[in-house]
């Protein structure tokens, strides 16, 4: 049998790095292209700030969710530490998660893998005299584009094809290709009609405010300062099921006054740009096989889509199980092909 | 100071010899406030003798001469020092007239080529009163932090590390800075060949951008700034200058010899490298302080160093200089390797066994004047400058108390007393009045 033709759909994160993960897992047992309409600077990842602090899944056991955190983490950190941090945009940052209710602050599942976590410090506190508590803890952060870029590069070092294309159902790719693997994000609304997925949509501002060298997160996760390698990303906004992705100027103001609130210096920033993403929303993760088949034709997927606000957090680890589900496919496919030998 | 007036302006700096005159006459005669005499400089009311002094009194109770103060050096100690001074005597004293001297001003001063972290050396060696300059300048950039105007200054805060080969004891320096601790094992991985370290928050004050806010603040407030080399004490006393603060640094040998300030040459590279986040630096407890690599990132530029050479005057950067700090740098960050080399810069640390910060009269007799020292900061300037400035303005205050005194005793004994009778023996009066008189 020939060698599986994979697809990957979505140059996002998740359509780029799976597809990466896809190749170094299965090297020279398949080729893969990439498809997808928009690439960075033009994707939702771009719009995200890229920090490594988890979201919760509601919908999915913690154990599995800190597992996909772990591999990512210890994945970025090695980048970080090696020379090529600075092409990939990876890079450790300090700073404070912050409370004005005692019962938020809670130890996450994550603060074993992320550095130093501890609870911040009386002195450290007057910083922000509207918050009783904080935890302070190092972590890192996935600069977009630079990272996407970084992931393109390496996807077409392992021979990856990539190709701007629209698809606007999965079934008119099989004749071409035996295995499709949709990391369409917030597409998949439309692409496979999953009512579960919802949009949140979440406006940001980048900075150039270079003497911003902390990160700075309001435990109600509405309002973050995060340093980035050429601006600073101020947020945000979690607005369910709007669908909404042109910039409103309240909120632009809006979102700035929080911010100074918490680092008063930021009203020295310049080169205001305003963002918006709709976060591709699940109560968990879609990570899961189908197999779409009419007449006598088949289309085997792999699902990996609906990361919400923590894509970039796990997408490594996402990346992992979705690469091991291709394999699975990889071997149906062959186990059929010899079932026909025979 | 003696009876006064309500109703005179007696805090007037405006010199109105005619108003000072009732003001005298008040005190010597309650009864008249008009002595009659038709021209009141040449008052001879009473006997001769009365005359003379009343004219002394006039004299004496002009508007107060200028209180003339200059201060030499326009790196963070001048100008913070100068800053300070003004704070805290302009209310004070009316007639304070500060000045600063120097011949290099930002962005060519010591201070400029300093990274700009606030961190202290790693043990005190038992100078708490250094220690405590280091908490009082910490705690006074604290609370500009929320200020938007932070910015302006070149304030932000930064965490980073430091990195050693065996284990230390915490630095004096543990509770003044922000969130202090030891390095998990997972943080070391990051560093190889360091087994210990810490982890901070800390402060930066870019001399870049504080230089000229201090110096904004200062021209605001009227203080006159003189671009020139002052070669002696005695050129500002003959001037007119009433006290003399000694900014100087690392050249202050040439105002006054001292063989225990000596020059602390480093060299830094400054980079393109905005990923970088946290302050790296490493010690090497054999080589000491800052000949270990050190990588600081600022609000544009990475700073890149460790090199300190004792004795070495050159101001020139020295290419083995620049590979041992790139290569030992790199080594550290390697991904240092893709970073643009902007800068490069060499300096001379003022280095002292410890502050020099005291008052010394010079000269003698009616030439007697007072030189404050504040020089010696070694790398440590801009992280102790805000104490040794407070310090330098307390014996500037002490100064100023003596000299009160001093010119008190002449006008006061003449002016100040109601029962002043004009014919007391001469033998009786205070020596300045006699001095004074013709």
């Amino acid at each position: 049998m020939a060698a599986p033709r994979v697809a990957v759909v979505g140059a996002g994160l998740i359509g780029l790095s799976t597809a990466l993960r896809i190749a170094e897992v299965n090297p020279s047992c398949c080729s893969i292209t990439l498809l997808s309409e928009q690439f960075s600077p033009n994707t939702t990842s771009d719009v995200a700030a890229g920090m490594l602090i988890p979201h919760t899944y509601p919908g999915t056991p913690i154990h599995v969710q800190k597992q996909w955190f772990k591999e990512t983490f210890t994945y970025l950190f090695a980048i970080s530490n090696s020379d090529e941090a600075s092409e990939a945009g990876i890079h450790l940052v300090s700073g404070w998660q912050i409370f004005k209710n005692p019962s938020e602050a809670e130890v996450p599942f994550w603060s074993d893998i992320v550095l130093g976590f501890r609870p911040m410090s009386a002195a450290e506190l007057q910083k922000f005299p509207q918050h009783s508590h904080g935890q302070a803890f190092t972590t890192l952060k996935c600069d977009c584009p630079p990272y996407l870029l970084w992931l393109e590069k390496r996807l077409k070092a392992n021979g990856v094809q990539i190709h701007t294309r629209k698809v606007t159902d999965l079934w008119e790719l099989h004749r071409e290709y035996d295995i499709v693997v949709n990391c369409v994000g917030i597409g998949a609304r439309q692409l496979v009609g999953d009512q579960q997925l919802f949009p949140i949509r979440g406006q940001v501002l980048k900075v150039h405010a270079p003497w911003v060298k902390n990160f700075i997160r309001d435990g109600d996760g509405l309002t973050y300062i995060y340093p980035g390698i050429d601006s600073v990303t101020l947020g945000g906004t979690r607005e369910k099921e709007s669908w909404c992705l042109s910039p409103d100027p309240g909120t632009t103001k809006d979102i700035f006054d929080r911010c100074c609130s918490l680092e008063p210096s930021l009203q020295r920033a310049q080169d205001i740009r305003v963002k918006v993403g709709l976060r591709p929303s699940r109560s968990c993760v879609r990570l899961q096989r189908e197999v779409l088949s009419q007449g006598g034709a088949k289309l085997l997927v792999v699902h990996n889509y609906g990361h919400g606000s923590g894509g970039f957090s796990v997408h490594r680890g996402t990346a992992e199980e979705a690469a091991h589900l291709v394999g699975e496919c990889i071997a149906v496919l062959q186990g059929s092909s010899s079932k026909a030998k025979l | 100071m003696g009876t006064r007036d309500s109703t005179s302006q007696v805090q007037s700096r405006d010199f109105d010899p005619i108003a000072q005159h009732r003001v005298r006459l008040q005190a010597l005669d309650t009864q008249t406030l008009d002595c009659g005499a038709p021209n009141k400089l040449r008052c001879t009311r009473g006997s001769v003798e009365a005359s003379k002094i009343h004219r002394g009194c006039l004299e004496n109770s002009a508007e107060p001469r200028a209180m003339r103060i200059a201060v030499i050096g326009a790196g963070v100690i001048g100008l913070s020092t100068a800053l300070c001074i003004h704070d805290r005597f302009h209310a004070l004293v009316p007639q304070l007239q500060l000045e600063v001297y120097a011949d290099r001003f930002t962005p060519h001063t010591t201070s400029d080529g300093a990274a700009g972290l606030w961190q202290p050396y790693l043990s005190d060696h038992g100078n708490l009163q250094e220690t405590l300059w280091n908490k009082e300048t910490f705690e006074h950039l604290l609370g500009y932090l929320n200020l938007p105007e932070a910015k302006e200054m070149g304030l932000f805060l930064i965490s980073g590390y430091n990195l050693f080969k065996q284990p230390v004891p915490d630095p004096s320096w543990k509770n003044i800075v922000l969130g202090f601790r030891n390095l998990t094992p997972k943080e070391l991985e990051l560093f190889p060949g360091y087994s210990y370290g810490w982890f901070n928050t800390a402060l930066m004050l870019e001399c870049r951008s504080y230089l000229p806010w201090l110096t904004n603040r200062l021209a605001q407030r009227g203080v006159k700034f003189f671009h020139r080399k002052v070669e002696s004490f005695e050129e500002m006393f003959s001037q007119g200058i009433d006290v003399v603060i000694n900014c100087t640094g690392i050249r202050a040998g040439e105002l006054q010899p001292d063989p225990a300030l000596q020059p602390a040459r480093g060299q830094v590279i400054k980079v393109l490298a905005p990923w970088v986040k946290h302050f790296i630096i490493t010690h090497d407890m054999e080589s000491g302080i800052y000949s270990s690599p050190y990588i600081i990132p600022g609000s544009e530029l990475t700073v890149l160093g460790g090199i300190y050479q004792q004795g070495n005057w050159n101001e020139e950067n020295s290419a083995q200089d620049h590979k041992s700090i790139w290569e030992r740098c790199c080594r550290l960050l390697p991904t240092l390797q893709k970073a643009e080399i902007v800068q490069e810069w060499s300096g001379l640390r003022p280095a002292r066994p410890s502050v020099r910060l005291e008052r010394e009269s010079i000269g003698h007799g009616r030439l007697r004047t007072e030189v404050i020292h504040n020089y010696g900061h070694g790398g440590f300037g801009i992280t102790i400058h805000w104490g040794c400035a407070m310090a330098t303005a307390r014996l500037l205050g002490n100064v100023l108390q003596e000299k009160q005194s001093q010119s008190r005793l002449s006008a006061a004994a003449i002016c100040q007393t109601a029962e002043f009778p004009p014919s007391w023996p001469r033998a009786t009066y205070p020596k300045e009045v006699l001095e004074n008189m013709d």
